[in-house]
Order: structure tokens, then C-alpha cells, then sequence
């Protein structure tokens, strides 16, 4: 039935109609948000809170690699060998959480329809495999809001918040980090806690060939998780090329220069070293919001 | 016996529709008991169906706009992944409506029948591929920035339409009209200029078509990967079961020897059962 009007009647729905269209009518579902007395924060005057997602629980990985190459020199049989080490940090697999109560919502609220508006004043320091930790939503203006929102996702790494009212009749803010399960590592030799790959021996001047291979270590004890290798640079690597003659008396045994283990007894002399940790991927949001509380009938 | 009870008093100024929550008092007293929900709006919310002090949601502006969106191209697999995925894929930023208020108004923007939470999926593909909308708000305009992930295979073009709510904020008080209906033009007015039926409200009525707003946490991570639960009950996990890491085993020279063992997948694998539910609005 269309009210043009004010309909009233006793024991029915207060319908309001104008123009043949219904405005209000008490049967539907009431939608509604409470007087600006009660609004959690203003444009004006917004709540502010600061976000912080902390640096994740890293540890390191260590890939030495060689490789050997014949060739016939001037001065008979000789090899080009090279090695090289590179440190990877590692970030390992975790998951965490957090929920603050922001205020409490007055009673018999069911819905906060509001606004944020962010900026990452602090930001990861480098790259994570190789990529920015960008902010996913638009930085400084409003975001009307309701939910979750991711804030950062990279390949094995998300942060998320969310702003809603619990069962408790609570406002909340709710934070939440994430760090993804790391690559197969199956060790080889439990002694020194590596993983080998590629021919059987290092450059060590015996190959008649060609050849390469290398090894995957690990920070911690044999057996323990390892992480993601997230990140390296030029300060965590070394790399080296010398010539050797099979027919040279006294060269210098080049074995796994480069190479390091977690068992100090393989760590090889020019190993590159596994810290300081130049990383820190903690990031710290300044929020700000302003919202209001409501209810929608159900 | 409680009633349903309509009643203006002209001391406040206060309209409203409402539920007694007992038969205490005068029922012409609008400081009796049974007529708290009069004078006290917010402590008697649950009781309210209609009441002058409440922001009954006048929408300014209310429409839809379709933005065209252009492909993200695939890409390939970074030498520590068993397979292709990225996270900065492209993105863009487009006018939804110059809204004309001289404030940031609240605003509700929905692609198909849901409301969007900020970066909430508005286009998935396959292995990954997806398009995240992220509406936003100035003092002149409302727009939306969307940024995508993608995997292998290239996310098309599309063109996406946007519904949008745009909300009024509630007037003061003015005048001295408590309630009135003019036959002239057929207007309802209540409450001192705080209601009047030639503007339009939120509300829904039966036989409408109704947006849904999640109520709740809608996104989930686990595994390094996000799960997100759009108003109707649908998700979306972007990480494919496929990406996995390996550790390359390379040569001095940087060549890829192959053979390496990709450790688990990198996708969410979670348990959280989603928002507890979701509500219905509607543009009037």
C-alpha cells in the first residue's frame, strides 16, 4: 500500500509516503546511527592509534656455491675456480594477533559506520624477496570503513586490521600478522647441518671437467626451522675467482673459502658473514578515525 | 500491556515512534517511565523505531557509476617461487561522484549487492589474479583506488559498476514545527526540522533490493596469505595452492642446477568460520 502522507493506525506500522514513495515506515528494517554526542571521533577531531606490526622473528640461511671450469693455459692444465657465499635473512613462519578495545559501544549498537585515514610513518627497511612492502590502500584520506583492511601483502607475508564491534559490545581493534611456511630443507649431514646440491665434491683443483654445486645452511641447531630468505645484499656476500695449475707445487688449497656452516668447524675463511641483520620489517600506522555508532534492525 | 506508542512533546521537541518497556507512569507524561524511549533515544535504542534525535540516514546522493578497468598482464615466477604470484600488480584511481557537500560525508559504495569493506576482491581470475577496490572520500569528491595480485595468467579488462550511498549529516534543530502535514504539498515534517519526508532515507522494506554491510572481521590471514569474506557469505583466498618456495641450487655463475624440493604451499590455510553475519540496507 503507498501512503501519501502520515499513516498511523492503532496497532499497525507508522508508514511516511511522498510522491508515491514510501520514506519511512516502521514495518521495514530500521537503519540508524546515534546523535553526534556519541560519535568515536570526528573529521574535525579524530581518535587517533597507532598500528605497530613488529619486525618479524628472523634467523639467516647461508648459500656457498662453487663452480670449476678447465682450461688449457699457457702454462699447462689449469682451472678457474670460483665461490661465492651469500647470507639470505630468513623470516620464519608465525602467526599473531591482537585485539584492543578501542571504547565501549553504547548498548544495543550493532554497527560502526565510519572513516579512517592512515599513513606508515615507519616502514619496512628493505625489500622481501626482492619486493617493496607497499601500503595496499590509499595513504591520508578517508577510507569509509567497515570490516578489515589489508594493510601489506607480499609473497609469504600479510597485515591486516579490523574495527568492529565484538560480542561483548565492545569497539575493538583487531591486528593481525602473518608469515608463511619456508622452502623444503632436508639435511644432508646432520653434522653441519647442510643441504648439498650439485656435484659431490668442492672446488678442491681435481676436476677434470667442468663443475659445480654448492650447499644450503642454516642458522640454529641441526634439525631446526629454518625461514623464508627474505633478503640479501652486497654487504652479505663474498665472492672469489682464482686460477689454479694442477702442476703448480704449493697452491694453496682454495677448499670452500666461502663456505659456512652452523657447525663452526666448516666455516670456511672468507665466509661471508651472517650479521649484523641489516633488516627490519616493522612497520608502524598512524590511524586515525572517526565514526559512528548505529543500529540496523535485523 | 506495553504499546507501540507515538508521541511529541513539545517541551524538547522530541518525536518519535517507540516500544513502552513497561506501563509505568502517565501515559500522556512524556517523563513517565513508560515513555523513557521519548526523551532518551540512545539508552532506549533497541526500543526506538523511529525517533527525531536519531541520524535516520538522509541519503544526498545516491547512484551508480562504471569504471572501466584495464587487463593486468601475468607474470612469471621468481626463481624462489614454484609459481607465479605478485602482490603490487597494477592499479588505478577513478572518480565515482563529486558529491557537492561542504563536509566528508559518510558513504557506502557496493559492486553488485555488496557493500565493499576497503580492498574487498571486485574481480577474481585465476592463479591469484585479482582486483582489490578500496573506495575513499574527500571534501569534494568520492573515488575509488583498486590494486590488483596476479599470477601466470593475465586478469582482463573490465568494466565494474559501483553503487554509491552518499549520506547527508543530520540538521540541528530549527523552527518551531514539532509535526506537521501540509495537504499543499504533501510534506511530513517532525521534530524541529530534523525529519521531513521530501528527503530520502536508508532504510529497507519489504520487496526491495538490499545491499548487504558485513558486520564483523572480514579478513583472515594464515600462512602468510589473507582470506577475505565479502557480505554475502563468498570468499576469496588469492594465494594459490601452487606458490611454493624452494631454495635454488645455483652455480657460481648464478645458472640453475634444478632438482630443488619446494617446501608446503604458501596458500591460507585457516580456520576462521568468517563474520558472524552481515546486514541489509537499501537506497530508498
Amino acid at each position: 500500500m503507498t501512503i501519501n502522507g502520515f499513516d498511523l493506525s492503532p496497532g499497525a506500522d507508522m508508514i511516511i509516503g511522498k510522491d508515491g514513495r514510501t520514506v519511512f515506515t516502521s514495518a521495514g528494517r530500521m537503519a540508524t546511527l546515534l546523535p553526534s554526542a556519541n560519535d568515536f571521533g570526528t573529521d574535525a577531531s579524530p581518535q587517533s592509534v597507532t598500528l605497530t606490526y613488529a619486525d618479524v622473528s628472523k634467523g639467516w640461511l647461508y648459500n656457498w656455491r662453487w663452480q670449476s671450469n678447465y682450461v688449457a693455459g699457457s702454462s699447462g692444465q689449469q682451472y678457474n675456480l670460483g665461490e661465492r657465499g651469500d647470507t639470505f635473512i630468513s623470516a620464519f613462519a608465525g602467526e599473531s594477533s591482537s585485539t584492543t578495545i578501542l571504547t565501549a559501544a553504547p548498548a544495543d549498537c550493532n554497527v560502526f559506520i565510519g572513516k579512517v585515514k592512515l599513513s606508515r610513518p615507519t616502514a619496512p627497511n628493505k625489500t622481501w624477496l626482492g619486493n617493496t612492502i607497499a601500503v595496499k590502500p590509499p595513504e591520508n584520506v578517508w577510507i569509509p570503513f567497515n570490516g578489515s583492511l589489508l594493510l601489506e601483502e607480499q609473497v609469504g607475508l600479510a597485515r591486516a586490521f579490523s574495527i568492529y564491534i565484538d560480542g561483548s559490545g565492545n569497539l575493538v581493534l583487531h591486528q593481525q600478522q602473518s608469515v608463511s611456511v619456508p622452502p623444503a630443507f632436508s639435511e644432508t649431514d646432520t653434522g653441519d647441518h647442510t643441504l648439498y646440491y650439485g656435484a659431490s665434491s668442492g672446488p678442491d683443483g681435481t676436476h677434470s671437467t667442468t663443475a659445480s654445486g654448492g650447499e644450503w645452511a642454516h642458522s640454529g641447531a641441526s634439525g631446526a626451522a629454518i625461514g623464508l630468505p627474505v633478503y640479501n645484499d652486497a654487504s652479505l656476500s663474498v665472492a672469489k675467482t682464482y686460477l689454479v695449475s694442477l702442476f703448480t707445487p704449493g697452491v694453496g688449497n682454495p677448499d670452500n673459502r666461502c663456505r659456512r656452516t652452523t657447525n663452526s668447524a666448516f666455516v670456511g675463511s672468507q665466509a661471508a658473514p651472517v650479521s649484523p641483520d641489516p633488516t627490519n620489517y616493522s612497520s608502524v600506522y598512524s590511524l586515525q578515525i572517526a565514526g559512528k555508532f548505529g543500529r540496523i534492525s535485523s | 500491556m506495553t504499546s507501540s506508542v507515538f508521541m511529541v512533546d513539545p517541551v524538547t521537541g522530541k518525536v518519535a515512534f517507540f516500544d513502552e518497556p513497561n506501563t509505568v507512569g502517565d501515559p500522556f507524561d512524556p517523563a513517565a517511565a513508560r515513555n523513557a524511549p521519548l526523551l532518551d533515544a540512545v539508552t532506549n535504542l533497541i526500543r526506538e523505531r523511529f525517533h527525531v534525535d536519531l541520524d535516520h540516514l538522509e541519503v544526498a546522493l545516491a547512484g551508480t557509476t562504471t569504471i572501466p578497468h584495464l587487463a593486468v598482464t601475468g607474470i612469471a615466477a621468481d626463481p624462489k617461487l614454484a609459481s607465479a604470484y605478485g602482490t603490487n600488480a597494477g592499479g588505478d584511481d577513478n572518480l565515482v561522484v563529486n558529491h557537492g557537500l561542504p563536509y566528508v560525508p559518510i558513504c557506502l559504495v557496493a559492486a553488485g549487492s555488496n557493500i565493499l569493506w576497503p580492498g574487498m576482491p571486485v574481480q577474481t581470475g585465476v592463479n591469484g589474479a585479482a582486483r582489490y577496490a578500496t573506495p575513499y572520500v574527500d571534501g569534494t569528491a568520492l573515488r575509488v583506488a583498486t590494486k590488483a595480485t596476479i599470477g601466470d595468467t593475465t586478469l582482463a579488462s573490465a568494466s565494474i559498476s559501483y553503487s554509491y550511498l552518499i549520506f547527508k549529516a543530520p540538521p540541528a534543530a530549527s523552527g518551531d514545527i514539532l509535526f506537521q502535514f501540509d495537504p499543499d504539498t504533501g510534506i511530513v515534517a517532525m521534530g524541529l526540522g530534523k525529519f521531513s519526508s521530501d528527503r530520502a532515507y536508508l532504510q529497507v522494506a519489504a520487496g526491495g533490493s538490499p545491499l548487504g554491510l558485513s558486520v564483523g572481521r572480514t579478513i583472515d590471514l594464515n600462512n602468510g596469505a589473507p582470506k577475505g569474506w565479502n557480505p554475502d557469505g563468498t570468499t576469496f583466498a588469492p594465494v594459490p595452492a601452487a606458490l611454493k618456495t624452494y631454495l635454488p641450487y645455483l652455480t657460481y655463475g648464478g645458472a640453475d642446477l634444478g632438482g630443488e624440493t619446494s617446501g608446503a604451499s604458501m596458500a591460507y590455510a585457516g580456520s576462521y568460520a568468517g563474520p558472524p553475519s552481515s546486514l541489509q540496507v537499501q537506497a530508498p
